[in-house]
């Protein structure tokens, strides 16, 4: 019994499981992308653009599990174009649309990282800024469309994984050059 | 008097050494980011698999619902008339075994 349940259920439950890793990590990578930009890590810098590094690769792998996991499911049954493509597939949405987005999106300015001599470091460094809004549409997908949104378990893991970054925004934000020099015109 | 190379010879060597104990601790990190990925993952997984919800929560609710009342309907006909005649029960059961067929075909569709 337990194995036909698992046998009807595999690609669906892998879908879930693995975009919820996908949520982790790449709230993890964004934390630790903070941190390294902002004052808290000054001092461990290579190690922390190693695990950011290291965190988008995984995070970004577990994206792709996530989607290609969709197509063996029995009752989706969706093509490439349907899990490719924003609005081809006609379910969830403006949801799944915005997972798509947010996906590629992550899947774009991660890469980019290994562009970023031929993009102009400079430029690059703008571009990736846009991984934030990446990851706050994953979680914008995850909370409008996850069939796991309502089970407590679950609320609490986004928790854990969005707050601290949420929060580490808003330090970055307050302590940013632009900040600084704003409140240094005002004295 | 040490020649500018060989006041160079330690400086790099300890320079290789800081820099193989960096690409180490990068390896260990990189290793420790997999182990990580791989136990969220099996974690979610068995979590996602114990909670039962395969996504089908509501529809499968409605549906037990019906066959819950179909089932205390079909009963309490029974108290009511003991001695109704055997063509009713069937009618009703097969009743039952149509919706109790429809709940299966409603939880599968929803996996």
């Amino acid at each position: 019994m337990i194995a036909t349940a698992i046998g009807t259920h595999f690609y669906w439950i892998t879908s879930r499981a693995a975009g919820t890793v996908s949520l982790v990590l790449a709230s993890a990578s964004v934390g630790v992308g903070l941190m390294i930009s902002g004052r808290l890590g000054k001092s461990r810098g290579p190690e922390l653009r190693v695990s950011h590094e290291a965190l988008s690769l995984a995070a970004i792998a577990a994206l792709i599990l996530h989607a290609a996991a969709l197509l063996g499911d029995s009752y989706f049954h969706p093509s490439i174009a349907d899990l490719l493509v924003p609005l081809q597939m006609d379910y969830k949405e403006p949801y799944m649309a915005i997972g798509i987005v947010s996906g590629w999106a992550m899947v774009i300015f991660g890469v980019s990282y290994y562009l970023r001599e031929r993009i102009g470091v400079a430029r690059w460094k703008v571009i990736h800024r846009f991984t934030a809004l990446a990851w706050i549409l994953g979680v914008v997908h995850t909370l409008g469309e996850g069939t796991d949104a309502g089970e407590t378990w679950f609320l609490a893991v986004i928790a854990i994984a969005v707050v601290p970054v949420v929060v580490l925004a808003l330090a970055r934000m307050l302590t940013s050059p632009a900040s600084a020099a704003t409140q240094i015109s005002a004295r | 008097m040490d020649s500018p190379a060989c006041r160079r010879q330690p400086r790099s060597a300890e320079l290789e050494r800081r820099l193989r104990a960096r690409a180490r601790r990068a390896a260990a990190l990189r290793r420790r980011v997999a182990a990580l990925t791989i136990t969220l993952f099996l974690g979610f997984w068995i979590a996602i698999y114990a909670s039962g919800a395969f996504g089908a929560s509501t529809v499968t609710t409605a549906a037990k619902t019906t066959l819950t009342a179909a089932t205390s309907k079909s009963r309490s006909s029974e108290e009511r008339e003991p001695t109704s005649s055997t063509s009713a029960t069937d009618a009703s059961s097969e009743s039952l075994s149509s919706k109790a067929s429809a709940t299966t075909a409603v939880s599968t569709r929803q996996s």
